[in-house]
């Protein structure tokens, strides 16, 4: 295969992964390094290098329509994203120091834990609401646009949400993925975000955790610009179709399909990591 | 300045500000496929990259004497620059609108974003 039938069947890939990433917001980073490790041979290390700055890019452009929605919480992102940088940079450093085959172990047991998570039941909490005292003190209550008014909402479990922030960023960095099933699980489970205002800040925080580990890896020779360009480029294009055939995508069957596979990746991952191949 | 007035300016920028990146890709790697496209791709064995296309400063100048990937580089840089602006605009906008904690919080997040890079 030519250098230039690889990069078009990558950007082509690379374009379904952010579709599907779109249609039910997993994907970017988690998808992609798999399918170049595992379809095109890539050294995930290459592979992490480019997810990660397809993950930046999804996340920069979806982030220009959440933002103008005024729908994401920028006090709760930028607050959080002192736990999630802190942790990027530590994963990334020990990225740097592990080889191919206990990353793709590690890569494969958070491809299943991924899969579990995204299994949950996503229901707006039920508890009684009542305001928190250090959400007071950090002032992150907020509110968003609904189609019936404005809905207030507070914030709670700041210490343990900060915590899970944490371990996302620590494994943004060790695996050049967004981490966003993980932080989505901080604050709607933990923090008892309302549900749209926790995918909208997350996906801020998604592309600037990303940027903490950009340096490191670009630094360590991850970032091959010959492979980031179709994975990059490929991806946005995704994403972009993505958003705007979600109103009649079957997504149900559609995430239960992504789910399966990225159970089965997460596995053979594993395998491959151990030197077990077929 | 109010919250919402900064997350529109901030929503303009990230959108020209991928589109930038995005054109400059495009542009380097249809020029890198001109040139290179029947070669045999290379990132089967991870040897790391070459060193002028480890560091922003580098990768400036070597776009700047025409190399091919350094202008890939560079594209993907000014994708990658985007959380950086991000971050930084908000600094300044909860400093203009006397929000003296989150001033505070988003020069943190900055300062790790660009020690990252002195690491």
């Amino acid at each position: 295969m030519t250098e230039a039938w690889f990069d078009i069947l990558i950007a082509v890939a690379a374009f379904l992964a952010g579709v599907i990433g779109a249609l039910i917001g997993l994907g970017g980073g988690i998808i992609i390094t798999p399918v170049l490790v595992l379809g095109f041979g890539v050294d995930i290390r290459y592979a992490m290098g480019a997810a990660l700055a397809s993950v930046i890019a999804t996340s920069s452009g979806a982030a220009a329509a959440y933002l103008k929605d005024g729908i994401s919480n920028m006090r709760i992102g930028l607050f959080l994203c002192t736990a999630t940088t802190t942790g990027a940079v530590a994963g990334a450093l020990l990225a740097t120091s592990l080889n191919a085959k206990v990353l793709s172990v590690v890569f494969g047991i958070a491809l299943l834990v991924t899969a579990l998570l995204s299994l949950r039941k996503q229901e707006e909490s039920t508890k009684k609401d009542t305001p928190d005292p250090l959400a007071q003190k950090l002032r992150l209550d907020g509110s968003y646009p609904t189609a019936s008014g404005t809905v207030s909402y507070f914030v709670h479990g700041i210490p343990g949400g900060f915590v899970v922030m944490f371990i996302a960023g620590v494994l943004s960095g060790l695996l050049g993925i967004g981490s966003g099933a993980f932080k989505v699980v901080a604050m709607d489970q933990i923090m008892r975000i309302p549900f749209k205002v926790t995918t909208a800040t997350s996906n801020f925080m998604i592309g600037v955790t990303a940027a903490a580990s950009v340096g490191i890896y670009l630094k360590s020779g991850f970032l091959d610009p010959v492979l980031v360009y179709p994975v990059a480029l490929g991806v946005l294009a995704g994403a972009f179709v993505g958003a705007r055939i979600m109103p009649y995508a079957p997504v149900k069957l559609l995430k239960q399909i992504f789910i399966t596979m990225v159970i089965l990746i997460g596995i053979q991952m594993v395998l491959r990591g151990a030197g077990i191949q077929f | 300045m109010n919250d919402s007035r900064l997350q529109s300016i901030l929503s303009k920028l990230m959108f020209y500000g991928v589109l930038l990146a995005a054109a400059v890709m495009l542009v380097g790697g249809a020029i890198f496929l001109f040139s290179h496209g029947g070669d045999r791709p290379g990132d089967h064995v991870f040897k790391g990259e070459p060193h002028d296309l480890r560091d922003p400063i580098a990768v400036a100048q070597s776009a700047i004497r025409g190399s091919n990937p350094a202008w890939i580089q560079l594209g993907v840089l000014i994708l990658l620059a985007n959380p950086f602006v991000r971050v930084a605009m908000s600094a300044i906008g909860f400093t203009i609108g006397k929000d003296p904690l989150y001033a505070v919080v988003s020069l943190f997040v900055f300062a790790v974003l660009v020690y990252s890079f002195f690491l």
